[in-house]
């Protein structure tokens, strides 16, 4: 049975592999050949199209390269598959563009067909992998030691570690919190160093955009409170070079609306 | 009993089965989603995270998630032998951590029986809609 399972599996890895190599080819007889009559797709903009809206869609060349799906998940369940899967590609002007999505699969006479796809995008400031968009061709060790400092306040907040925001707070710093109040350099070190954080508070989808002597870092952080409900915020911390190197002068933290089922 | 109709009540079951779901969210029941969500759920929410259903069921037992409105649109049913596909544009109205929430959300549900033969959501896929079409 799990044999059966396996091979079911290989093959809708393959046909997701068509899936995507036909996006990025315009390869509309590929679709002709393996979407259901009468499928149906959402949108990356939210809009539900059918069958051959889509595949006049897919017709188009898309102006974006190295499409790929990433983190591929398949489950079999007797005549039906479910694919969730992450998604990767660049855009023309070379920024990242990503995204996820769920596709459907019915299995009709031995023959898998897709029934219906779900597509969505992340905004720029959503991909999944830190990357640092270095606006000065000349300043990638600033973008990777910015990187490096994201990563180092995300340590330290996580950990309580105030010695850390002591030697990379600027005296000028200024928190805006989660409730909208604001806490001056001295109130937000107090705060960090009694402050309980779970140990899986982490970054994600960090952006570090370096202006010449201004950066700006947009970034999404993850954690699972004592309730155990999974809560995702979002942050954006400006950094300025001081003689003494780069300082955080300003940070802004929310929590994001997670909307479920 | 002819196919057509067998392919309607099962139609008329699903159509009830989005209708007790949509209900159990608005008031966040917690008994009735476990009833409705198969304990395997994958879903994708609009922020692009995937979450299982302890996850799901934490963010309304909690109190964190309160949904006041829940307006859906846009049925669209695609029936398989057993199992489901649902697409509903949903009106969202409440909120999350005391942050307001006012979104325009397109869903794609997966229902198929589960391990106690009952249909129930296996997957879901949830996005923001950015335009009026």
């Amino acid at each position: 049975m799990n044999n059966l399972i396996n091979a079911e599996q290989n093959r809708l890895l393959e046909l997701n592999k068509g899936y995507v190599r036909s996006a990025q080819n315009a390869d509309v007889a590929w679709y002709v050949n393996h979407l259901d009559s009468d499928f149906l797709a959402s949108n990356p903009d939210g809009n539900l199209v059918n069958r051959e809206t889509f595949l006049s869609q897919m017709a188009t060349p898309s102006k974006s390269t190295g499409m790929k799906a990433v983190n591929v998940q398949i489950r079999v369940i007797g005549d039906l598959a479910i694919i969730h899967a992450g998604f990767e590609s660049v855009t023309a002007n070379g920024l990242p563009r990503n995204g996820c999505y769920t596709d459907i699969w019915s299995n009709q006479s031995g023959r898998w067909l897709c029934k219906a796809a779900h597509f969505a995008l992340f905004s720029i400031l959503g991909p999944i992998k830190i990357v640092a968009l270095d606006m000065e061709t000349s300043s990638s060790a600033n973008a990777s030691t910015l990187t490096a400092l994201n990563q180092g306040y995300i340590d330290a907040f996580r950990d309580s570690n105030t010695e850390w925001f002591k030697n990379n707070l600027d005296e000028d710093f200024v928190n805006s919190n989660p409730d909208g109040s604001l806490s001056a350099r001295n109130d937000f070190i107090a705060r960090a160093g009694t402050n309980t954080i779970p140990q899986d508070f982490s970054a994600n989808r960090v952006v570090v955009r370096v202006f010449n002597e201004c950066a700006i870092i947009h970034g999404r952080v993850n954690f699972t409170p004592s309730n155990g409900s999974r809560t995702n915020g979002r942050y954006t911390d400006v950094w300025v070079q001081r003689q003494q190197g780069w300082k955080c002068v300003s940070a802004h933290a929310s929590l994001t609306n997670e909307v479920t089922t | 009993m002819r196919t057509d109709d067998l392919s309607n009540d099962f139609r008329k079951t699903i159509v009830e089965l989005e209708e007790r779901l949509r209900l159990a969210m608005l008031a966040s029941d917690v008994v009735e989603l476990d009833a409705l969500i198969c304990p395997d759920l994958l879903f994708t929410n609009h922020l692009g995270t995937l979450i299982t259903k302890q996850a799901d069921l934490a963010s309304h037992r909690s109190g964190n998630l309160k949904l006041n409105s829940l307006k859906p649109s846009e049925l669209h049913l695609r029936i398989m032998d057993k199992s489901a596909v649902v697409s509903v544009a949903m009106h969202l109205q409440g909120s999350y951590l005391g942050q307001a929430i006012d979104l325009n959300i397109r869903y794609t549900r997966v229902w198929a029986p589960g391990s106690n033969g009952q249909l129930q959501i296996i997957a879901g896929h949830a996005s923001a809609i950015t335009t009026n079409n």
